[in-house]
């Protein structure tokens, strides 16, 4: 029995775990779910940052913080999740870890740092993924939604842990996604964009980025492909997505 | 003095035909351990919804799970009566050698009606069972030992708001341990949504477990009748498992009312649980209490049904009113292939 995919599904009361969400992409793509009613999993290493955003968040829904390092802790995250929740619905793999900053080229990157991206980046996704996808299958739906970016696709000079990361990453969601063909689970891979971001800060010191757009530019677009996209697998670029599809960013309050 | 509100008034209601699991989770699509699991945390009357599989996340390293591995015979019987009609005869539980607690379905007999069972076997009523209405002491005569005769000839007992015969593996927990002289006439149920996956999961989690017997008779009581006796036995082996997640500070969570009824008919004068087996009839009560477990793992019961009582006993009738109005709400399953909640 093969089951039907949605038309469009209810953001309403769904749960929605998002990493890397004390600030940047992961905090408005929060923002952009507690929008459609979603319910929030938050998870972030730094506990000033995440308290804020839960407790700015919780006027909205219903919101568990979890301070955790995803690279050490993900059954810590998913444990908070379902004993809140019962369920994870969406699982938005966000957290990423740039690598050293100035980016070094790989000819002299240190491999205990190559060794950390590849943690944060690769295996805490998956991992997450492993301790969401029994029950996702149990109930025959559920989204995993992985963060990529360009460099996983270009060789850009300095960006190789990282886009190597990346890489692997969305080897890992095509793979996944054709390991849960017809169970009615999801699986995005999503390249945000160019944004101006902490992270962006990191990877390009001294540059002006201010002609960028912020995160909010890119957020809507995740709840609206775990509303309406009925396919399998997709690679998406974010920012495209929402001026095609005309979503509105939520603006910053 | 103010009356507090006795338990039937507090968990009443009628179950609405669609709440009835009509058939295993498997005619519906699902895997054993893909059912719903409502989760009641009974200190704070907080209630989680959420899918069997993720069981393990709602216990801790170091907890103890009791299963009870008794086999699920297929102890429903076709029986002729001399006046030729056929009933079902449900063989209950086993007193002795030839001596059966047996429960003839929806027809009214006397004592020294002798039925004709398959191939050759006979059943006398000798007399009703502890002034039961429905069960009778009977004397068997069979062609071959009984266990042998039952799986070879006997179907799952089975009531009215199943739709279709199942066979008996259908019944059977992946743990149950087959035994010469007994077994269940029903499923110890709430164990059936324990894959081995799951069991896998549960040991990676670090939760351990033990098994107890209780052989289940028929049709769960309920509570104007008398009770019946089920034999059990807890071997020192789970009794030093009891007491190795107690001296931890695990929690011991039941999986189902038959592991309680063996547990605390395990309790001893000092109200620790130690090696025992034999006959019981323990009925258990909220005057009662419960002493052996900390939690339990168990489907959705009857109104009235004496195992309320006995939830009621671990939780607070309150508790459970409210966790009941939850489920009836929120569309869960009732009987033995429906949904599950864990009480902690």
């Amino acid at each position: 029995m093969t089951p039907s995919m949605p038309q469009e599904v209810s953001m309403q009361g769904q749960v929605v775990l998002v990493t890397g969400a004390s600030r940047g992409l992961g905090r408005e793509v929060a923002r952009a779910f507690a929008h459609e009613g979603a319910r929030l999993v938050l998870a972030a290493r730094g506990a000033e940052g995440l308290r804020a955003v839960a407790d700015e968040f919780a006027a909205t829904t219903e919101v568990e913080a979890v301070v955790a390092d995803v690279s050490q802790e993900a059954e810590r995250v998913v444990e908070a999740a379902i004993r809140r929740f019962g369920r994870v619905d969406v699982l938005v793999n966000n957290a990423s870890e740039l690598g050293p900053s100035p980016m070094p080229a790989l000819e002299e990157y240190r491999w205990q740092d190559l060794e950390r991206v590849l943690r944060v980046n690769v295996l805490a996704p998956l991992h997450l993924a492993q301790l969401v996808l029994p029950g996702m299958r149990a109930r025959r739906q559920g989204v995993v939604v992985n963060v990529t970016s360009d460099a996983g696709v270009e060789a850009y000079a300095g960006w190789g842990g990282y886009g190597a990361s990346k890489a692997a990453l969305e080897h890992l969601s095509r793979t996944l996604a054709a390991e849960l063909e017809s169970t009615g689970i999801r699986v995005f891979a999503v390249d945000p964009g160019d944004m101006d971001t902490d992270m962006h800060r990191l990877a390009e010191p001294g540059e002006d980025l201010s002609h960028l757009p912020g995160p909010e530019a890119a957020a809507p677009a995740f709840p609206w492909l775990v509303a309406h996209e009925d396919a399998p697998y997709r690679r998406v670029l974010a920012q495209a997505l929402v001026q095609e599809q005309g979503l509105t960013a939520e603006v910053r309050a | 003095m103010t009356s507090t509100p006795t338990l039937e008034a507090l968990v009443d209601f009628t179950l609405p035909p669609d709440l009835e699991a009509h058939a295993p989770p498997e005619a519906r699509g699902l895997a054993r351990d893909e059912v719903r699991l409502l989760v009641s945390d009974r200190r704070g009357n907080r209630m989680v919804h959420s899918t069997f599989r993720d069981l393990p996340w709602f216990l801790d390293p170091g907890d103890l799970l009791v299963v009870n591995d008794s086999e699920t015979l297929p102890a429903a019987l076709t029986a002729r009566l001399e006046d030729g009609r056929e009933v079902a005869l449900h063989l209950s539980t086993r007193l002795s050698r030839q001596r059966w607690i047996v429960e003839p379905r929806k027809v009214a007999l006397a004592a020294g009606a002798v039925l004709a069972l398959p191939a050759g076997g006979r059943a006398r009523l000798l007399h009703p069972h502890r002034g039961s209405s429905r069960l009778w002491v009977a004397r068997l005569s069979l062609p071959r030992p009984a266990l042998s005769y039952i799986r070879r000839h006997g179907r799952p007992v089975t009531y009215d708001y199943l739709h279709g015969a199942w066979p008996v593996e259908t019944y059977q927990t992946v743990y149950a341990r087959p035994r010469r002289d007994r077994g269940s006439a029903e499923m110890p149920s709430a164990g059936r949504p324990l894959s081995l996956r799951l069991l896998t999961a549960l040991e990676v989690r670090g939760v351990e477990a033990a098994a107890v017997t209780l052989h289940t008779g028929v049709a769960s009581l309920e509570s104007h009748e008398p009770p019946y006796e089920e034999w059990f036995e807890v071997s020192p082996e789970a009794v030093d498992a009891v007491r190795a997640a107690r001296a931890r500070d695990g929690r011991v969570v039941a999986v189902g009312t038959t592991v309680v009824r063996a547990l605390e008919s395990a309790v001893g004068e000092d109200g620790e649980v130690r090696p025992a087996r034999g006959w019981t009839d323990l009925i258990i009560t909220p005057e009662r209490g419960v002493r052996s477990v900390d939690g339990m793992l168990t489907g959705f019961h009857e109104p009235r049904a004496s195992h309320l009582q006995m939830l009621a006993a671990l939780a607070s009738p309150q508790h459970l009113r409210i966790a009941y109005e939850r489920a009836l709400a929120e569309g869960y399953l009732w009987h033995e292939f429906g949904d599950m909640q864990l009480i902690l």
